[in-house]
């Protein structure tokens, strides 16, 4: 494993991070499970004559190790695996430079900071007329990457959001009451992903009733928006968005969304496993990726990049398809009622 | 991979007739299972016979002088995918196995790499990863009379209603990366399927729920499950023609057998039901 700068720690905003490791969704805020061990660092081992080589390129933190030990795990068979870190004093040349002497068939590009040193490597070439069509990529651990992906050509990847009907099923599996109509508000920046979720939702027979707010709202604006859902048609749940700006930190929470979500007697799905604590007693029930399995399906996307002569051409962009469920048992079983045999289907229980 | 370690006619169940079940392997491997010589079966089949007629004498006259701390309890490995979360399994195979070092696995990878770096006493798996990883059966789970049980594809809407041809199939990773393609090409009779495997049971659903995979193979059993569980307009078919083996307990170290057949042969109704299956018996 090797470092392209300096090492520091990975950002989060202020006030996520007074609440859990938060992964970004839009611009910066990055929600993060809260309880990921942080696994040990393995150095990548020296190259095999004739095999591939992947090289992977991530932040320094406990997360991104996660994804990186199952995704090494599985790809170690069939290519070699470098790993590069990057930080905040990784420049353009620095990562161009050590792609192009890398000799990697592909790149696993995670965080957007990467990406968009990557972006910088595809630009330099485009600029100097290089010949092929260069490294591809597969890109995990980033947010919104449906939205990045048109401007990344050759590349391929996992979006990290987890998809909102992820996240309703599973609650539909553990509470009693109904969940036909989930709530959710958003910034205008969320229009289309908003759409995609309602689209996959309605697949499972969910009505995803969006509220929009303002691209900077404030605490006023988001109790108006949980007051349209407590007077229009009754919701069964509100789905709380992982987005910075509609979570600013633990007094915005207070102020702008306890009250008006308690006021709608529905469970709160959250993306954050730390909003279900005890501490936070805001959400009812956390959906978050599965690190381990995020790996593994990433993993994947290099086998079939392989499989198709290292072109991303064509590759869709897949979403994540295992998650990890926490949820305030307490809470269920005084409020909505627990199915039987829920507890078999939660992954790490709050009391 | 090493031969099958198996005697292919112990059986005791009617309903388990070896000669009508196919133990989805890899291809290459049944291929060389297929070509094997009757002769070389019965050899194998003798040795396991021999092994099961009386390991601890063996194995005794083997091993150098019982030291005078107690022996470290038999390694058991675990790589089941079952309705319970890998974690919850641990914990009750832990406590319901009292006498064995029970370790849960929730990849395929974590697993092959630990029976490589830590050998186990014994395994227990679907009877393919036995196979695949040369460990003799020594308990067969059955659930009734039946020592195996179908598969069933299951799609959304009128997806996949001709060929197969070019789809996308999901499944648990049950036997790795090139094997689990062999095994579910080998259930759905096509060849030319993308498999898409994931890590967990529960990872099926979502694979159609978000189009990432045309259908999904999952045992007949757990259709209900995901059935009741989702609204998606789901279709399902069993893949009749391939029996694959019930979970199996695969013991390496002839020493520990007994002990641990004894302890599966302890479990209550309830902790097999976990592990899908009704009983154990010698295979």
């Amino acid at each position: 494993m090797s470092r392209l700068a300096t090492w520091r720690p990975l950002r989060l905003c202020t006030a996520v991070a007074a609440m859990a490791a938060i992964l970004p969704l839009g611009g910066c805020a990055h929600v993060f499970p809260a309880a990921v061990a942080p696994p040990a660092l393995t150095a990548d081992p020296p190259r095999r004559p004739g095999k591939p080589l992947v090289l992977v390129a991530m932040p320094d933190s406990p997360s991104f190790h996660a994804v990186r030990r199952t995704l090494v795990n599985e790809l170690k068979k069939d290519f070699d695996v470098q790993t590069q870190l990057v930080d905040t004093q990784t420049t353009a040349d620095s990562f161009r430079a050590a792609l192009e002497h890398s000799g990697a068939a592909a790149v696993v590009v995670m965080d957007n900071r990467t990406i968009k040193l990557y972006r910088g490597y595809q630009a330099t070439r485009a600029a100097s007329a290089a010949t092929g069509p260069g490294i591809p990529a597969v890109v995990a651990m980033s947010s919104f990457l449906e939205e990045i992906h048109p401007q990344v050509p050759n590349s391929t990847g996992v979006t990290y959001e987890v998809p909102g009907v992820s996240a309703f099923v599973r609650l539909r599996d553990i509470v009693k009451t109904p969940v036909r109509r989930v709530g959710v508000i958003h910034r205008p920046v969320f229009r289309d992903f908003i759409e995609r979720q309602r689209a996959l939702a309605a697949k499972e027979q969910i009505e995803l009733v969006a509220v929009a707010v303002s691209a900077d709202p404030d605490r006023r604006e988001v109790q108006a928006a949980l007051r349209k859902l407590k007077t229009g048609p009754p919701i069964d749940a509100l789905w709380v968005l992982n987005d910075n700006r509609l979570l600013q930190g633990a007094e915005f929470l207070e102020t702008a969304w306890r009250t008006g979500a308690a006021a709608l007697d529905a469970p709160v799905i959250v993306g954050v496993a730390a909003l279900v604590s005890e501490e936070a007693h805001f959400g009812t029930f956390a959906v978050v990726p599965d690190l381990d399995a995020l790996g593994v399906q990433t993993a994947n996307l290099v086998f079939e990049l392989a499989e198709r002569q290292w072109s991303a051409e064509g590759i869709p962009v897949e979403l994540p398809v295992s998650t990890v469920t926490v949820a305030n048992i307490r809470e269920i079983r005084l409020r909505f009622g627990l199915r039987e045999g829920a507890l078999q289907r939660i992954d790490r229980v709050v009391e | 991979m090493k031969p099958r370690q198996q005697n292919d006619d112990s059986d005791d169940s009617d309903d388990s007739d070896d000669s009508d079940i196919m133990r989805v392997l890899p291809t290459s491997d049944r291929r060389r299972t297929k070509g094997r010589a009757a002769g070389q079966r019965n050899i194998v089949g003798a040795l396991l016979l021999a092994l099961c007629a009386g390991p601890m004498p063996l194995a005794s006259a083997q091993l150098p002088a019982r030291p005078e701390t107690a022996p470290a309890p038999p390694l058991l490995y675990v790589y089941l995918h079952t309705d319970s979360k890998f974690a919850e399994l641990e914990r009750v195979l832990k406590g319901k196995l009292p006498a064995l070092n029970v370790t849960v696995f929730g990849r395929f990878r974590d697993f092959e790499e630990a029976m490589t770096t830590r050998p186990p006493d014994a395994v227990l798996g679907i009877g393919a990863l036995l196979f695949s990883q040369a460990v003799p059966p020594a308990l067969q789970g059955f659930r009734g009379t039946l020592d195996w049980e179908t598969y069933s594809l299951l799609s959304v809407g009128d997806t996949i209603d001709g060929s197969l041809s070019g789809k996308a199939i999901g499944a648990v990773d049950l036997l790795g990366r090139a094997a689990t393609q062999d095994f579910v090409t080998h259930l759905v009779g096509a060849t030319d399927i993308k498999v898409k495997r994931v890590t967990k049971m529960e990872d099926l659903l979502p694979l159609l729920q978000l189009g990432a995979a045309d259908g999904v193979v999952a045992p007949t059993a757990a259709v209900r499950d995901m059935t009741e569980r989702s609204r998606l307009p789901l279709r399902v078919r069993e893949l009749g023609a391939t029996r694959v083996k019930l979970p199996a307990v695969g013991v390496n170290n002839p020493a520990a057998r007994e002990l641990i057949v004894s302890q599966f042969r302890a479990l209550d109704g309830a902790t097999n039901r976990m592990l899908g299956v009704d009983a154990w018996r010698l295979p």
